[in-house]
């Protein structure tokens, strides 16, 4: 027991003796002097003691002492302070060193902060696109179920049967929810006032973990069809239309037609990940279950139980699979069907791997960057301590360990990497800010995005590692032992072969990462040029697109659209400019309908999702594209007319590889023999074959299309038509406005219609492509600038050093040819091994680009040897300017300099 | 950090500097000549090992210091030895003992079982 407490006292006893030490650290720095003169100061008189003369006795004195230096930083480290004091002193060392070059400062401060900028700006919208968990609570028990078909297609959705099946039947899940965006009208008047809402499943605000702040969440019998009409207000609605009134509940909100009751109002920044445009209001999901609903268009969330491992939920799965068989035989769902669970992330991300695999190639790009101003930054360092070597060899002679030196010189690279760190974090915002603006793409939950503790850690992780690496490579090197030279040589001329290699690596090093940068950018150049050079298979240029928005209503009654349709491209086919217009379902490059189809009396050759559009006669003219065989619609292929369809040359081929479309007959919406009972397929002969075209965006290889005569259209299948119109030369303002006119003249309901030039609407289906390929072009520059910049450095450095052997040689005859020559062959050395290695490289890397690469190889070889070329010069450039510079000076100048 | 000559003897040397102080109050030259003197000259103690070692058991908190006024008139420090460190010299000294001994009976063994 009193052991125990006198080792509690000790303790306390050292501790305060520690911080006494802290306190008075410059007293005790002193006190220490004043203690060591002392002890000398009798050694010496016990010399004299012995008979000695007074300089003999202090002579004799010092000796015994030995290093002083070393055993007071021994001293130091024996109050326990040393470490933290040394520290301190080496910081305040470390910043008066860096101040007295400011000219180094700058540029290894810049080059390492435009690296951690630009990796912090890209690993921001990883971490929020990617990373960052949702914001609800436990979010690693969420996931989103999915319908696997088993022959490796899969979609993140359920119908509304399987929904329910498995949300009842399943014992692993303590609840599953779905959520449907709506659009309601809050005014009840002509001038519509509309809010985006969502209707939610029973189970929603317990699956998501989050309650109402004010009032309640949906009863049981309000999620129930027929329910009670109520609604959850989110914090943002409620404080705009409310004024935040806590008395909300109770009252009452206009919905279209209904009157709707208020119960609750979410907490604030709550929302719904995944469907955040619509999570202003939430209303009950009241929905009886339709078994012939077959549609997989339910998003469903789930929670899992706590504790529930992979395996318990696989089988927990499978299990309520075998009784949904059991259940509804008749569905005949085949054996390798089944229900799959994805997380929220790749749910949010569904069709957006292109998004990731580019951020993630993105990152590394970064860290490349990053990597090569590393580089340039530690031969920077290393050419810095070389000219220090003098006062590292005194220092070292007078007894300081090689460790404190290492210790001195990491400070320094820390102080750099943290300021560097400071600048990149500001650089990293205002690319953040850049980013995001200028990204094609619709990132999930952008708004999330932003400087979060991830994003710090990270920063600061990288500004670290950056400086330890370039810190103690180039510290570790300048103290390799050869100083008993150092000081002899007096640091003169000539370098030892060991730090000429390690500058040679860093070449090496640099060139290669850079040449692997360079392959990427130039592939994705190469890859972004066929793209433009495509044929889109119809004629973009002064053709206009004209669509809406939304739709008044009646446009699902197909004689209307047809009525408007017709009535309309009457107007535009007579507006001056305009040589020729069609209708449209949906504009070309905005958008795509699919529907399944089966050709009669051929129930194998069905396919689930064809292309169909239905358009008007004069479509394939106005779009210049070619009939391959028949004939194009026209008016005679009237609503009463036997039904007629025109097929595209890639559905030709797939289902008539060697035989003739032409007569044959389709039987639209009708899919694996099973028939939409609303919508009865007709079966329509096939009048027309044209040729394919990318419709849907130029990256995208022709998908099967079917195009059906508008005027056939049944009801339900029909929308408010868009146009497509010719003109002749570029669209005026007058145009356009000419077109809003004219529509808005047949019908009055109409709002300002979205004329876009066709030459645009490619442009922008490519523009994801664009970005990343400027990105990496940018990238891929930096990293070229401060390559050149490297190695730049290296040889004027070493031709700084040569220059006394410059100038014997040149006295001695040497023309200025050979010595430009020699150096920058010595130069390009190290440049010509890191190409070789950046190759091999690049080679083995350019294959996670190759998804993204169109009309180029992820090893084109032409690609390979510019990029190869370009970097070669530039680095030849970088040799020759310094190798000049030192050929100019007069050889007696740099020998007498010597 | 390098302790080169005192490692080996840094245990030793804590005790021997313990022992020294538990008489009396001295400064770090007087220790050093105590132990010279006491060992027959046999420990050479160097100001290199002392310090640091005056300075570890000053941290550990078995010695105080203050400044005196030595007998030729000098300012010097002074090290004392705490509650703890006699302690540390009772506790030091018995595994001293018990090791030198043992090590004693092994040079003492003329072979043959014992």
């Amino acid at each position: 027991m009193s052991s125990i407490l006198n080792a509690v006292l000790d303790l306390v006893a050292g501790a305060r003796e520690r911080l006494r030490a802290l306190v008075h650290r410059g007293r005790e720095e002193r006190e220490l002097e004043a203690e060591l003169r002392f002890h000398l100061e009798m050694e010496v008189e016990k010399n004299v003691g012995r008979g000695m003369s007074p300089e003999e006795a202090r002579r004799r004195a010092l000796v015994a002492f030995g290093g002083v230096e070393r055993f007071k930083d021994e001293v130091r480290d024996a109050r326990g302070l040393g470490r933290l004091e040394d520290s301190w002193r080496d910081l305040r060392l470390a910043a008066r060193s860096l101040r007295r070059s400011p000219g180094f400062t700058v540029v290894a401060v810049l080059a390492l902060a435009l690296g951690i900028g630009a990796n912090t700006a890209v690993f921001s919208v990883v971490n929020g696109v990617l990373l960052a968990p949702l914001p609800y609570p436990d979010p690693e028990r969420l996931v989103y179920l999915g319908w696997d078909w088993g022959n490796g297609d899969r979609i993140d959705a359920l119908t509304p049967l399987q929904f329910e099946f498995w949300r009842e039947q399943s014992r692993v899940l303590e609840g599953a929810a779905t959520y449907k965006p709506f659009r309601a009208d809050l005014s009840a008047t002509a001038d519509r006032d509309e809010i985006d809402g969502l209707r939610v499943s029973a189970d929603f605000f317990r699956v998501l973990g989050v309650r109402p702040a004010l009032g309640r969440a949906f009863a049981p019998e309000e999620t129930a069809p027929g329910g009670r009409k109520v609604a959850v207000l989110s914090d943002a609605f409620w404080r705009r239309r409310f004024g935040a009134d806590s008395a909300v509940v109770g009252r009452t909100l206009r919905l279209d037609a209904d009157v709707v009751t208020i119960v609750g109002v979410m907490p604030p920044h709550f929302r719904v990940v995944g469907a955040d445009e619509s999570d202003e209001l939430l209303v009950p999901l009241q929905r009886a279950i339709d078994p012939g609903d077959e549609g997989h268009n339910d998003d469903v969330l789930a929670r899992l139980r706590p504790g529930v491992t992979p395996e318990q939920l696989a089988a927990d799965l499978a299990r309520v699979m075998q009784a949904f068989r059991t259940t509804y035989p008749d569905l005949v769902e085949a054996a390798e069907r089944g229900i799959y669970t994805s997380s929220p992330r790749d749910h949010l991300l569904w069709g957006m791997q292109e998004l990731q695999r580019t951020l993630w190639i993105l990152l590394g790009a970064t860290l490349f960057v990053l990597l090569i101003a590393c580089v340039d930054v530690a031969n920077l360092l290393l050419a810095r301590a070389t000219g220090r070597q003098r006062e590292i060899a005194t220092r070292v002679a007078l007894g300081a360990g090689r460790g404190r030196i290492v210790r001195q010189l990491l400070t320094e690279s820390l102080l750099l990497g943290l300021v560097a760190g400071a600048s990149g974090l500001l650089i990293g915002v205002w690319s953040l800010h850049a980013l995001l603006a200028a990204t094609p793409w619709s990132i999930p939950r952008a708004d999330e995005i932003g400087l979060d503790g991830r994003v710090l850690a990270f920063t600061l992780l990288i500004s670290l590692v950056t400086a330890m690496i370039f810190g103690l490579t180039s510290a570790v090197s300048a103290t390799r032992p050869d100083l008993a030279g150092a000081l002899r040589e007096g640091g003169r001329s000539g370098e030892s072969s060991g730090r000429r290699r390690t500058r040679n690596v860093f070449v090496v090093a640099e060139t290669a990462v850079s040449l692997v940068l360079l392959t990427g950018a130039g592939l994705l150049i190469a890859s972004f040029g066929a793209l433009r050079r495509i044929d889109p298979g119809f004629d973009a240029t002064n053709v206009l697109t004209v669509g809406f928005e939304r739709a008044p209503d009646g446009y699902d009654r197909a004689a209307q659209a047809w009525r408007f349709e017709r009535q309309a491209l009457a107007r535009l086919r007579a507006l001056p400019g305009v040589t020729a217009a069609a209708g449209t379902s949906i504009a070309p490059l905005q958008g795509q309908w699919n529907i399944p189809m089966t050709v009669e009396g051929r129930p194998e050759a069905t396919r689930g999702a064809v292309q169909t559009r239905a358009i008007s006669p004069g479509y394939f003219r106005t779009m210049a594209i070619p009939l391959v065989r028949g004939r194009a619609f026209t008016d005679a292929d009237a609503a009463g007319a036997s039904p007629v369809i025109v097929i595209s040359q890639a559905l030709a081929d797939h289902f008539w590889p060697d035989g003739d479309a032409l007569g044959q007959r389709i039987l639209v919406g009708v899919f694996e023999g099973k028939n939409d009972p609303e919508h009865p397929a007709v079966a329509r002969q096939v009048v027309g074959i044209v040729s394919d075209t990318r419709d849907l965006a130029l990256d995208r290889a022709p998908w099967p299309t079917v195009y059906l005569p508008q005027a056939q259209m049944p009801d339900g299948w029909t929308g408010l038509p868009s146009f497509v119109l010719r003109t002749r030369g570029p669209a005026t303002p007058a145009l356009r406005a000419a077109v809003t006119r004219a529509l808005r003249d047949v019908d009055p309901r109409l709002e300002e219609p979205e004329i876009r030039p066709m030459r645009e609407l490619l442009a922008s289906s490519i523009a994801e492509q664009r970005f990343t390929m400027q990105l990496m072009a940018l990238l891929a520059g930096l990293a070229l600038s401060l390559t050149a910049i490297g190695i730049y450095g290296v040889v004027a450095y070493s031709v700084g050093r040569r220059q006394q052997e410059i100038g014997v040689r040149m006295a001695l005859g040497a023309q200025r040819g050979d010595v430009l020559r020699l150096v920058v062959r010595q130069g390009m050395h190290p440049v010509l091994l890191g190409l070789g290695l950046g190759l091999v490289a690049a080679a083995a890397l350019t294959r996670y680009l190759a998804s993204m690469l169109y009309g180029v190889g992820a090893r084109d070889p032409l690609t390979f040897g510019g990029v190869a070329l370009v970097l070669a010069a530039v680095a030849a450039l970088a040799s020759y300017l310094p190798a000049r510079r030192a050929t100019r000076v007069a050889p007696i100048v740099t020998l007498r300099a010597e | 950090m390098a302790h080169d000559r005192s490692e080996l003897l840094q245990g030793t040397l804590e005790l021997l500097i313990l022992k020294t102080l538990s008489h009396e109050p001295m400064h770090g030259w007087g220790i050093a000549q105590r132990i010279q003197q006491l060992s027959r000259d046999v420990f050479q103690v160097n100001q290199g090992s002392l310090y640091p070692a005056l300075q570890r058991m000053k941290t550990k908190g078995w010695l105080t210091t203050d400044w005196r006024v030595t007998e030729n008139n000098r300012q010097a420090r002074f090290y004392h030895l705490t509650a703890a460190g006699h302690r540390q010299l009772a506790a030091e000294r018995e595994e001293w003992e018990r090791s030198s001994s043992a090590v004693n009976w092994i040079l003492a063994w003329t072979g043959g079982a014992t």
